[in-house]
């Protein structure tokens, strides 16, 4: 690599080190080795035993996913012993993380590792107070001499848009993983990857709740009380501008019911949200009110009064070219009413990623969307885990896509 | 609708401005922005629109806090006006730096005139009847391009009004002219000379060069009226007191007046009085409300601040919550006689931690 690349990048990790050419030219690890889940396990542990980490849900989160026995898993649940021939690591995968707060590539980042691959991460300048935390962490651990085979095969780098920079280590790839808006995407496909190398997209998306009226009402109060507590979880975490926050609640059942729900859920919502949980600064605040009498002005919808700016809620008057644009995050609900699943199909494009469901069976949902094969969708999930990450992300098993298959006919 | 009366409107214009007391002031107001809530419901189609998602439309208002707020940003995203395009006679727009859109305010002869009316009672509380020969601290071509009319430019052009001999302190380069304002004194030794310029404009060029060569001159008959904003100077950690101070050091000027106001509400601005307290005049009001849930605070606790204006009739500007943060520091009575509220700019609201939303970016306060 020339001085000039060099000069252009900050290493974050390893400390201490610079960039040097022989990262490119490590062999690959072998798929699920011990050392690396050695390594995975002691990062488990650290965070969960760390009292830093308690401040940071997200994180505690991660360190949950991290265990032992969740990755073998994983591995178990998501990685088939092909039948004809060998698993391979895929070699080195160029990671491009998103530039707002969401941590979400440290999963994607720790498949490819568990899969035994040469990793190269890009963070935009900005880390975090938790990315702080997490790179402090990993520095400890990478510094122990049982894991320096590992510590040798991950670069977290840091660098300004520079499209040199980025062609440099998209040409010396062999996945690209590209985190980010539209337009970042569009942007960096612009910039040539070798043919044989693969790309992963993993662009803004649109989540929603689905709930069915009665079944909500038919809840005690403590059922109640607990849909409410997952809801306001996948709601507020990442300030709702995660891909998987839900922004849209899609009421399922007759219209009254459906009043009725309303009433009481929000109610709830109201009553469990503080100023703390929320998380809202003023400035959100303000974003939403612009963001809800720009939707007025543009399409068909109605305001409820709210008690409060920790909720805003948006009445939609079809599900038609609604503008997910505008869509500022921070607590605005978007709110429309179906009787049929099927009302849902105007709404389902290819943006549409999450789909967290109460009172509605899994087996309904995969059977609608078997029977209409809608352009989007990519998960259920149950009111609570719409946060959750799992190794199926965005339609990719992403521990096949990390790795490959040597064939070998008997 | 009998307030909405163009001789109506003409004769409170014309008014003292500082003369009746909130309570009195409200129960006026309060008919002037009912009707115009309901006059611009049924001529800009996005403005009822909102009202009607608000279900607004058709309300008695009992106070001047029940009128429905619009965000001063919508301005900027969509073309928002009362009248139809062949009255527009003046379009202005805010500043804003490259990247950010900027406001378009549209305006009817009314408009235009109430505009002046107003800034014309309030600046004459200050500056007394007299036309004062004038000093601007800019440079002259900052009029030149008289169809586009930029904030500054406006701006400019509407206190103008209140000097003769107007005369620019600044050359191209946006270097103080020492000749012109030698002449200038030695032609006016001893009666008050009105001064005017954007803050950040009389800070960079007027105070800074001085301060850099250690020059002083001498000013003592000036009053400087000035307003844009104190993002730029902030950065520099330099707040009202210290630019008075500074100021009043290197030029003698001893009569500073900031004052509040905003493009979407060009007219009835808000003047800092000699106290150093900004004051609401009897064509506008502001109101503190609580981010929380938009209730109104009390005196004394900061909010954002959102500002009532009975001018704006060409365009639904006249109830606008803005991207500031203020306090009400008292009402009625303000030492300097002044009635009314009068209030502080604590300034923009901070921007939070941007989380990938597209359209976060604020707009300048501009006059």
């Amino acid at each position: 690599m020339s001085q000039d690349i060099i000069n252009k990048l900050t290493v974050l990790l390893p400390r201490a080190n610079n960039w040097e050419d022989s990262f490119f030219s490590q062999s690959t690890l072998p798929i699920a080795d011990d050392k690396v889940l050695d390594f995975i396990h002691k990062l488990s542990q650290t965070i969960l035993q760390n009292s830093a980490f308690r401040q940071y849900p997200e994180l505690m989160a991660m360190g949950f996913w991290m265990r032992k026995a969740h990755i073998l898993k994983i591995l178990e649940d998501y990685l088939d012993k092909p039948k004809n021939g060998v698993r391979l690591a895929r070699g080195i995968v160029f990671h491009i993380a998103p530039s707002n707060v969401d941590s979400i590539f440290i999963y994607s980042w720790f498949l490819s590792m568990l899969v035994g691959n040469i990793n190269v991460i890009r963070l935009s300048s900005k880390g975090g107070e938790q990315i702080d935390l997490l790179m402090e962490t990993l520095n400890d651990l990478f510094k122990l001499p049982e894991f320096s085979a590992i510590a040798s095969r991950q670069i977290i780098i840091s660098y300004g848009h520079d499209d040199q920079v980025t062609s440099y280590l998209s040409r010396n790839c062999d996945v690209r993983v590209i985190w980010g808006g539209d337009n970042t995407i569009q942007k960096i496909r612009q910039i040539a990857i070798p043919p044989t190398t693969t790309e992963l997209p993993f662009t803004d998306k649109f989540s929603l709740s689905l709930i069915d009226a009665s079944k909500y009402l038919s809840l005690d109060d403590s059922g109640k009380n607990k849909l409410i507590h997952s809801f306001i979880n996948d709601a507020y975490w990442f300030g709702q501008m995660a891909c998987s926050s839900p922004r849209l609640i899609i009421w399922k059942g007759e219209k009254e019911k459906i009043i009725e729900a309303k009433e009481s859920f929000w109610k709830l919502v109201y009553n469990a949200l503080s100023k703390e949980l929320a998380d809202i600064s003023t400035a959100d605040i303000v974003n939403k009110l612009v963001a809800s009498q720009s939707l007025v002005i543009e399409s068909q919808i109605s305001l409820p009064e709210s008690k409060n700016n920790l909720i805003n809620r948006v009445q939609l008057n079809t599900l038609e070219n609604i503008n997910t644009d505008l869509h500022c995050g921070a607590g605005l609900f978007y709110e429309y009413s179906i009787n049929e699943l099927e009302e849902l199909i105007p709404l389902i494009s290819r943006k549409i990623q999450t789909v967290g469901y109460f009172g509605i069976s899994n087996e309904l949902l995969e059977q609608f969307v078997y029977k209409h094969m809608p352009q989007g969708i990519d998960r259920f999930v149950p009111i609570g885990n719409a946060l959750d990450f799992s190794p199926i992300w965005d339609g990719y098993n992403l521990l096949s896509e990390f790795t490959r298959i040597v064939y070998s006919n008997k | 609708m009998c307030s909405m009366n163009p001789e109506n409107i003409d004769n409170y214009l014309s008014s003292p401005p500082y003369d009746l007391t909130q309570e009195e002031k409200e129960h006026i107001l309060l008919n002037f922005l009912g009707d115009l809530t309901r006059k611009h419901g049924l001529s800009c189609p996005e403005y009822g629109k909102i009202l009607n998602a608000l279900n607004k439309k058709d309300l008695l208002y009992e106070a001047i806090t029940d009128i429905p707020f619009i965000p001063v940003r919508l301005f900027k995203k969509y073309k928002l006006a009362s009248i139809p395009g062949n009255q527009i006679v003046k379009t202005l727009t805010s500043s804003g730096t490259t990247s950010q859109k900027v406001s378009k305010i549209y305006l009817d002869r009314d408009t235009a005139r109430y505009q002046t009316k107003a800034l014309v009672a309030i600046m004459k509380n200050y500056l007394g009847d007299k036309r004062l020969p004038m000093l601007i601290v800019d440079h002259p071509n900052v009029i030149k391009d008289r169809a586009s009319f930029s904030a500054r430019g406006a701006g400019i052009l509407g206190l103008m009004n209140f000097g003769r001999d107007v005369t620019y302190l600044l050359n191209e380069d946006m270097e103080i002219n020492f000749e012109t304002l030698e002449l200038f004194l030695e032609k006016y030794p001893d009666e008050p000379i009105f001064i005017f310029g954007f803050t950040f404009m009389v800070w960079q060029y007027l105070f800074k060069p001085l301060q850099q060569k250690g020059l002083t001159i001498d000013i003592p008959q000036g009053i400087l009226v000035h307003s844009g904003g104190w993002k730029k100077l902030q950065d520099e950690a330099v707040d009202n007191n210290t630019f008075k101070k500074e100021l009043k050091t290197r030029t003698g000027i001893k009569s500073i007046h900031n004052f509040y106001g905003m493009v979407e509400q060009v007219g009835s601005i808000y003047m800092e009085c000699e106290e150093g307290h900004l004051h609401t005049p009897i064509f506008s009001d502001i109101v503190i409300r609580d981010p929380y849930d938009w209730s109104v605070l009390p005196n004394g606790v900061s909010g954002v601040i959102q500002v009532l204006s009975m001018l704006p009739h060409s365009y639904p500007g006249h109830s606008l919550l803005t991207e500031d943060l203020g306090t009400i520091i008292g009402i009625d009575d303000c030492k300097c006689g002044r009635k009314g509220k009068y209030f502080s700019v604590l300034g923009r609201i901070p921007r939070a931690e941007i989380r990938g939303c597209s359209d976060t970016h604020a707009s300048e306060v501009s006059a």
